[in-house]
């Protein structure tokens, strides 16, 4: 295997293992922060933080340069992204409509349930990106 | 009705005694790619068969067919 191939495999099983933590750092810390007002401004910025290097590992290969770049996006990497944003819609979807039916018999603030769909609608696809990563790369051996 | 893809790209890339990481580094992909091809998993784009088929210097339909041809 050269060198290319080796660190790129790096880079995705470390993709892989990381996006299921950060969703759920991002669960935990938004769980957190909900039950605590006022927020200050350093814990929006680190929710931020978690939002968009996740993001950013799930849309993207990061800061690579070129060749492995384009190995760490290759077309099944490209095939399982888009099935992450379809999980992620769908969960949002999803979440959406059992708030609505929630609702009906527990008060929720319109704040929490935005907050809720958007944390699952985030979290989702991560998780789903990272275990179908996984996935892939332990079938490889 | 969807056609079934039947893959012969582990039969080709044995044949020339290549490994899946060396296949992949030729085609300038993933092995997690390869090996999802080879094990049908993942349906390649026309573009990612064209390459595989050059790289493994057979014609595209020696590599992939619709089931029952």
């Amino acid at each position: 295997m050269t060198e290319t191939q080796q660190a790129g495999e790096r880079f995705l099983r470390w993709r892989a293992r990381l996006l299921p933590l950060t969703a759920i750092a991002l669960i935990v810390g938004n769980a957190v922060l909900s039950g605590s007002a006022p927020r200050s401004v350093q814990d929006v910025l680190s929710v931020l933080a978690v939002v968009v290097s996740g993001f950013t590992l799930v849309m993207t290969g990061g800061l690579l340069p070129g060749r492995l770049r384009r190995l760490a996006e290759d077309e099944s990497t490209a095939q399982h992204r888009a099935m992450a944003l379809r999980v992620g819609y769908i969960a949002a979807v999803a979440c959406a409509l059992g708030q609505y039916v929630a609702a009906l018999f527990v008060p929720l603030s319109a704040h929490q349930a935005l907050q809720i769909v958007l944390m699952t609608a985030i979290a989702a696809p991560m998780i789903s990106f990272g275990a179908q990563e996984a996935q892939a790369l332990r079938d490889a051996g | 009705m969807q056609a079934r893809l039947v893959c012969h790209v582990r039969a080709a890339r044995t044949a020339r005694g290549l490994t899946q990481a060396e296949l992949a580094d030729l085609a300038g992909v993933s092995r997690k790619t390869i090996n999802t091809v080879e094990n049908g998993v993942f349906v390649p784009s026309t573009t990612l068969a064209l390459l595989l088929a050059r790289v493994l210097g057979v014609a595209v339909e020696e590599l992939f067919a619709l089931a029952g041809e």
